[in-house]
């Protein structure tokens, strides 16, 4: 019987103690951020300025979004001044999108992503945006559909890029790849009010070199740098074709493939990328022959890949002027050449680089109308 | 050593899924990170060469045991090396167990700590964990070899972790192979050797074996599967985050599968760590009982659960001498230096002995 008694009171003491009592995080006693914001708050840089987003979850809130900003040397330094002024504690892993302003990305974002990565419970598969206007305006933002602005601007990167747009997912951990790699330059999706202060989009593409933003693309652009990369899949394409009066035609580029050649290693090496992708469903035409002709086909085809291949070769001389090769073309003389790109600095030598983009696409799906 | 009844033998499955808990402790979640300070992308390369290297040393061990079917290492060593030489190697295998569960047991509660549990005291945890290791083994084999079958069907899934983010593997990280070197692969097959501790310990539980002749088929699972294992972690964590990012990772399994997700689940990671702390028991329990069944046949007594009373409260103690996880890594350190003893120089030193003095050959069950 005594036995008995002593088992019992271990496991009572046991049962008591158990982790739960200890870390016991009750939900409503918790602010969850939904998305994280920064812009300086100092022209340098110096001075942090953090914007967070929580939904709020009770009936009678007048709100269903809690906005709250702090200033701070640190990202740490603001996260305490936020929980300092809340009522609940800060919780970090469900962050949906980190928005970092243009200003603060031409300073340089090492810090920030850093502290980032530093938090364990930090969600590293948030979206990465760069905002062309204060973060904090974006933030304040109300679109017609919902005040839920994280979830809003979630929903619609996601939305857009499987979708519509060219512009990439870009997610925290994908972006610290680059940032951590020797040869690798990162980009990140830009995000802008338009249409006077009425609508959010996704405008095109921040292109960096290391942890700071060196330009940006339109979205043409950006299908150029993605086709470049070889990363395009079901995106629509929409151009003029010549000396036909203005005719509009739209395709839908279903993927392909990139080979990179290297020609000649020297000074200035000569390097070829060929692009080479199955295109479908001419979405818009008014062509005066009939599409289902080969003729027909075989003229959109070139006008097409004379098309992208001017744009991609006017992108390739665009990004050689920012520096920062983000067309992963280091990487690959790093694995293919690795001599080669021991002796030179990669950063002097891609400006320099002869690099001649050739696109090759070819129609396998008309649509359903011949005429 | 007196013959072990049926009952309490080991499967042949049952000896596998022991000595593979035993061997996936703590290691598999920094060793990508081990491995790549010194092999770079080329980390895979010294693994082969390490795997190759234990497959030999399990090979001599086998051949060892089957010499003395009946007899565990303290027994064989006292008989082939005198009884000085002979309890020096018991001694080894009884500090050497103590240690290594001490560390494994102080990594668990450092990380649990870090990572799921931030508030929750460290003693507690420990105290956990210690308490129910005493329950376990103060049974037979037997019963701690049917909980390591009943964990592997449960962690085996796990493995499939390693291939959601395989669309995202970059292959171009791995190249050029041998970028290294072959000095730095080769010298990182010290550490990758150090990953394989645990499979030495058949020398210890042989006699537990019920069906001998499989004992070469079940010595090359434990290696082939725990090889395997070792290399999809590496492979996916490399290829994923690329050497350098690698670099600065303390537990770099954990930051892969923090990205991974599976329709249904969102932290992968606690749920591979809820399962990992199962595979950790093993390690930590296998560990400790070298070190029960050496004392047991060093004093002589009946039946190891008499040891327990004062192994347990010193594997709780000594838990709690590094004063922070640098130290607690530099313990590991010590550990690893001494685990080579054990996966070589104890089994290829009695192998020698055994040829030399002719022990029994070709005995089996």
């Amino acid at each position: 019987m005594r036995k008995r008694k002593a088992a019992a009171v271990c496991l009572l003491v046991v049962l008591l103690s158990t982790a739960g009592c200890w870390d016991q995080q009750p939900i409503d006693r918790l602010t969850i951020v939904y998305a994280l914001g920064f812009d300086p708050a100092a022209s340098d840089g110096q001075m942090l300025h953090l914007q967070t987003v929580s939904p709020v979850f009770e009936r009678d809130a007048r709100t269903s979004r809690e906005l709250m900003d702090a200033e701070g040397v640190t990202f740490d330094a603001a996260l305490q001044t936020l929980q300092r002024r809340s009522n609940a504690r800060l919780v970090l892993g469900k962050v949906k999108v980190v928005a970092l302003s243009e200003e603060l990305c031409r300073l340089g974002i090492k810090a920030v992503m850093h502290q980032l990565d530093r938090d364990y419970q930090f969600n590293t598969r948030a979206y990465l945006l760069v905002t062309e206007d204060r973060v904090a305006d974006v933030f304040r933002f109300t679109p017609q559909e919902t005040e839920r602005i994280a979830s809003y601007i979630e929903e619609m990167v996601s939305a857009n890029t499987e979708q519509v747009s060219a512009v990439p997912l870009v997610r925290y951990v994908d972006f610290m790849k680059k940032l951590d790699s020797r040869h690798d330059n990162g980009y990140i999706p830009l995000l802008s009010i338009v249409a006077e202060g009425k609508a959010l989009q996704l405008t095109g593409l921040a292109v960096f070199r290391h942890d700071k933003m060196v330009g940006k693309y339109d979205q043409d652009e950006t299908l150029a740098v993605m086709l470049i990369n070889g990363n395009l899949f079901d995106k629509a394409y929409t151009f003029e074709m010549p000396d036909s009066d203005g005719e509009i035609v739209t395709v839908r580029i279903m993927g392909g493939r990139r080979r990179l050649t290297v020609a000649d290693l020297g000074r200035a090496p000569e390097i070829e990328i060929r692009y080479t992708a199955k295109a479908g469903y001419l979405e818009e035409h008014k062509l005066p022959e009939k599409i289902f002709e080969p003729e027909a086909v075989a003229k959109v085809e070139k006008a097409l890949s004379e098309n992208l291949t001017e744009l991609a070769n006017r992108v390739m001389k665009k990004q050689q002027g920012f520096g920062s090769d983000v067309f992963g073309i280091g990487p690959y003389l790093a694995a293919f050449c690795p001599a080669y790109m021991q002796s030179v600095d990669w950063e002097e030598t891609f400006p320099r680089a002869n690099i001649k983009v050739s696109v090759d696409i070819r129609l396998d799906r008309v649509g359903i109308r011949q005429d | 050593m007196k013959a072990i009844p049926e009952n309490k033998t080991l499967t042949d499955f049952q000896m596998f899924t022991f000595l593979t808990g035993i061997i996936i402790g703590t290691g598999v979640l920094s060793l990508p990170r081990v491995l790549a300070e010194i092999a770079g992308h080329d980390l895979w390369l010294s693994l082969l060469l390490g795997g190759l290297l234990i497959g030999a040393s399990g090979t001599v061990i086998v051949l060892l045991c089957r010499r003395f079917p009946r007899d565990n290492v303290f027994e064989i060593s006292e008989r082939l090396l005198g009884r000085f030489l002979g309890k020096l190697i018991i001694l080894y295998y009884i500090l050497f167990g103590v240690f290594a569960a001490a560390v494994v047991t102080r990594i668990f509660g450092d990380l649990t700590r870090t990572i799921s549990f931030v508030r929750t005291p460290r003693v507690l945890f420990i105290a956990l964990l210690v308490l129910t290791l005493a329950y376990i083994l103060r049974h037979d084999l037997v019963v701690f070899g049917r909980y390591s079958e009943l964990i592997f069907y449960l962690f085996l899934p796990t493995l499939s972790f390693y291939f959601l983010e395989i669309g995202n593997i970059n292959w171009l990280n791995f190249l050029p192979v041998g970028a290294a070197g072959a000095g730095s692969i080769v010298r990182a097959v010290l550490p990758s050797l150090y990953s394989f501790f645990g499979f030495e310990f058949m020398l210890v539980f042989y006699p537990f074996l019920k069906q001998k002749k499989n004992d070469m088929k079940v010595m090359g699972a434990v290696i082939g599967f725990v090889l395997l294992v070792y290399l999809f972690s590496a492979v996916a964590i490399v290829g994923y985050f690329g050497e350098i990012r690698t670099l600065g990772l303390t537990w770099p399994l954990l930051d892969y599968l923090k990205n991974v997700r599976l329709p249904f689940f969102d932290r992968v990671e606690q749920l591979f760590l809820f399962l990992w702390v199962q595979t950790v028991l093993i390690t930590i329990g296998g560990t400790l009982l070298v070190a029960v069944q050496g004392v047991t046949h060093l004093l002589r007594l009946r039946h190891h659960k008499f040891t327990l009373p004062v192994l347990i409260p010193l594997l709780f103690a000594l838990t709690f001498i590094p004063p922070n996880v640098t130290q607690t890594y530099e313990a590991v350190d010590i550990v690893s230096y001494l685990s080579i003893g054990g996966m070589f120089v104890v089994p290829v030193l009695l192998y020698l002995a055994a040829r030399v003095k002719g022990g029994k050959t070709g005995a089996k069950a």
